[in-house]
Formats: C-alpha cells, structure tokens, sequence
C-alpha cells in the first residue's frame, strides 16, 4: 500500500482509542466499517481537524448528515459558493460549465433554483456529494454516502469512485459490507482502534450473521479452509467461477464430498 | 414519557434534590468547593470510575483537613475539617445519586402532571413544559451542529483557496436543524401519548421518597441552625 501523507498518532476521544503512525494511502478506494458508536464518524472528522491544521493534502468530507453542509439559498448557489469571493462576482465559464455538468451527472440539474432543504433526503445527499466533486479534494472522506441513496444511485457513486479513485484517495465508512465489498480491496475495521485487512478478511472475521444463501455457503467454505476469494460471493459470476475450480479439483479438496 | 411509571425514585424527589443541591452547594464555602471540585474532577476524568471518586471523596477530606488548617490555625481543626469535608462530599454525593437515577425526561413529565393537579388540565402548562422539553434536548446538539457546521465551512474554504466568511449561510442550516429536530421532537411526543392538556403518567411516591425528603430536609435544617458539635 502507498502511504501519501503521514498523519501520525490519531486520538478519537468520545469512542476512547487512538491508532499511531496512520497515514492516508494514495490514490483508490478504501473502506472502513465497525460496529454503531466505535468511532467511525469521529476519526474521519478527526482527519479533517488534522488536514486544516498541516500542510497535508486538500480533504473534503461528506458527513453522515448531508444537512449540516446544505448552507446555500438554492441548489446552484450550493456548488458554487466556495468560488464566489465578492457576493456579485462572474463564475468563470469553466466552472459554470464543471458545476452544470455535475448537476446531469448526479440527476439534479431540474432543481437548480430549488432550495437544500426542499429536496428528498437522497437528493440532499447527492447534493453533498456534488458540491465536494467540484471542490476536487485530494482526500475523499464520506461517511455513510449510501444512506438514503436508490438502488440507480447506488451504482451512480459506484462509478464515481471508480473516477475519483484513478487521482484521489476515497475512504469509505459504510456498515453495507455487501458494497464495500464491491468497491473497495483494502480497508479498515474500526472497533477501539483500526484493525487493516482485506475487505474480504475483514468481512469474514467481523461481518453479521449472513443475509443471503450464496453469503453463509461462502462462510461455510471458508470455515472449511477452501481457497476461495472471501470477497467473491458479491459478484454471483466470479462466486460460480471459483465453485466450478473447486469442483474440478475436488480431489485435492477434501472437504467437498 | 411512559418510563416514568417504572422509576425507583419519584422524578419530584429527584427535583427536590436538585434543587436542595443547589442550597448545599451555596452555603458551602467557596474556597472549599473550587478546590474540592478541581480535585474530583481531575481523579474522576482521571480514573474514570466510582471507586476513583471514592477516592476522590478521601482526597476531598484530606483537602479539607488543610483548608480548615489554613483558616483557623489556633483551634483544634482536625474534627472540624473532616466534619465540613464529609457532610458537604457526602451531600453532593447523595444529590449525583439521587439525581442520577432517572432521566430528565421523567422529571419534566412529573413536574407537568405535578402542576396539572394543582392548576388545572391546562394545554399552556403542557405547551410550557414542552417548550423546556425542547430547550434543554437542544441546547447540547445545537452546539454539536455548529461544531461540525463550523469545521465544514473552514474545510471547504480551505479547499476553494478562501477566506470568506458568511453568517448567514452558517445560520441557515443551524435553523433547518433545529426546526426539523422540534418537528422530531414534537411527534415523538404526540406518538407516545403526550397531549397539551392530558396528565402525564408518573410514578407513585413511596417510603423511598419519603425517606429521601426527610433526609434532605435534616441536612437543611442542621446547615442552617448549626450541626450538633
């Protein structure tokens, strides 16, 4: 893993833990889950307090509530207001046109004249997102960016991600394991303290009870010592791919009857 | 507000001990308070735990013991600082106990079904108790808003390259937040039963109460005509 910037010792007072030597990784995206209260939420704001303090990379995060960052009159004022230095200055037509562009791609460019907080819940939250797209952080924090989200949308900022990930580093705080296991390879479990691993890994010692058959023949697979990928039963292609290998050399599996 | 029903101490005990807290907590000397609150304040967050405040409370004594030294170096003063040390400890334990053992919640709830009896079924006795209700939930998340409000503005005028500052756009979502949260409030209250003009269900006073009222009212009256030594 590359290590872009040295954050040090990071204290989470309210969750009562700290992790020494953190640093930000470079460019793509990491997850990062824990229990309800471990102190998730407070470590991303944590890295916040650090970026405006050094001389560290530009970090932009979403917050769990998209409400507390909706402090403009209307949805157009909302992406542009950090680039408006006098009340009646002229935005540059790049900008104009980056701003507009985001509003298509997050499904908001009908409700430019409509104010925050007259949107949906997962509107506001498409919102939050857009206005920090525009900002261009080198660091991505979001936390929680599924709540409230559709299913379209969902797969929306899965493909955003994906872009930002080819420049920035994108960290994910999310209790869906299902999609952090589809986006992210690495991550962090966070429960008095971080805990590095594979999202996989980090799936199979701390994810709850499974929800689906395809989830809980994956545990049993893996209890059993079978050599599948933990992250493969998400994607049901890649899940019959790695059946069918363990089929084909069931002699050397001895579990497989 | 059902909850109250299943309280070990009636809310009003726990209000008359707030409130004889407050007496307490005035007719002790201010020297004496300032220190012995830097002191337990610093063990508790130091250790964190009741054992730690019971050491605290020997640390109180030992504090007291030297401020009696210091004030009256002439008399006897061991008896008389171990006597101002563990009435005063003791009695603003005896208030984090008895306060502690339920939540606000219940003790606003009973001091509205305490004040329906007395005036009337009023709905302006409901909507002032309601009004206390919301001040005092907000207050405390209302700061915890514009903390983060605040850190996202400087985030994002660090990330934009200004320094602009905007009031205005800081307030609004401040009162968004606010008003939703009173919404929230308000139908969490109306789904479980509360209506401006009906009693509250509250808990029976028992033995417990009565014991806590006649111990408070001891310990007033000894402050005030002087304890026996």
């Amino acid at each position: 893993m590359d290590m872009a910037w040295q954050v040090g010792t990071v204290t989470v007072p309210h969750a009562g833990w700290q992790v020494a030597n953190w640093a930000i990784p470079g460019p793509g995206v990491w997850g990062l889950s824990g229990p309800n209260g471990s102190g998730k939420s407070q470590f991303l704001s944590q890295l916040v307090a650090w970026g405006n303090k050094s001389h560290g990379p530009r970090i932009g995060l979403v917050m769990q509530n998209p409400r507390l960052q909706l402090t403009e009159a209307t949805v157009w004022d909302q992406m542009v207001w950090p680039f408006r230095k006098s009340w009646r200055q002229n935005l540059s037509s790049v900008l104009v046109a980056k701003a507009e562009q985001l509003l298509v791609d997050w499904h908001l460019e009908d409700y430019r004249t409509a104010a925050p907080f007259e949107l949906s819940g997962g509107m506001q939250r498409r919102l939050a997102l857009a206005s920090m797209e525009i900002l261009s952080p080198e660091v991505y924090l979001l936390d929680e960016p599924l709540e409230g989200l559709d299913h379209e949308h969902r797969l929306l900022l899965g493909t955003k991600l994906g872009e930002w990930a080819n420049t920035a580093t994108v960290l994910v705080a999310s209790h869906s394991w299902r999609w952090l296991l589809v986006h992210a390879e690495w991550g962090w479990w966070c429960d008095r303290g971080l805990s590095w691993g594979t999202m996989g890994e980090l799936w199979y010692r701390h994810g709850p009870p499974p929800e689906s058959s395809l989830e809980a023949l994956w545990r049993r697979l893996l209890d059993n010592g079978a050599p599948v990928a933990p992250a493969a039963w998400v994607n049901s292609d890649q899940a019959r791919s790695e059946v069918i290998r363990l089929c084909k050399n069931r002699a050397e599996m001895p579990f497989i009857r | 507000m059902q909850e109250s029903s299943r309280d070990a101490i009636h809310p009003l005990t726990r209000m008359l001990s707030l409130v004889v807290g407050v007496v307490a907590l005035y007719l002790a000397s201010p020297s004496w308070l300032i220190g012995w609150g830097i002191l337990i304040g610093g063990v508790f967050s130091w250790v964190g735990s009741w054992r730690g405040l019971l050491r605290a409370l020997l640390g109180g004594v030992v504090f007291g013991a030297l401020q009696a030294f210091n004030h009256h170096p002439g008399v006897p003063y061991w008896d008389r600082a171990l006597m101002t040390t563990a009435r005063f400890s003791l009695m603003i334990l005896g208030i984090g106990l008895v306060y502690g053992h339920g939540s606000l919640l219940s003790m606003l709830s009973a001091l509205e079904h305490g004040l329906k009896k007395l005036v009337g079924r009023r709905a302006a006795v409901g909507y002032g108790v309601l009004m206390m209700l919301l001040g005092l939930g907000f207050l405390p998340r209302v700061v915890d808003d514009v903390q983060r409000i605040r850190k996202d503005q400087g985030m994002r005028q660090a990330l934009a390259s200004t320094r602009r500052w905007r009031p205005f756009s800081f307030l609004r979502p401040v009162l968004v937040e606010g008003l939703l949260r009173s919404d929230d409030v308000a139908e969490a209250l109306w789904s479980r039963g509360w209506r401006p003009s009906h009693l509250p269900p509250t808990s029976q006073a028992t033995w417990r109460d009565a014991m806590v009222v006649l111990g408070w009212v001891l310990v007033i009256g000894l402050e005030v005509h002087g304890w026996p030594m």
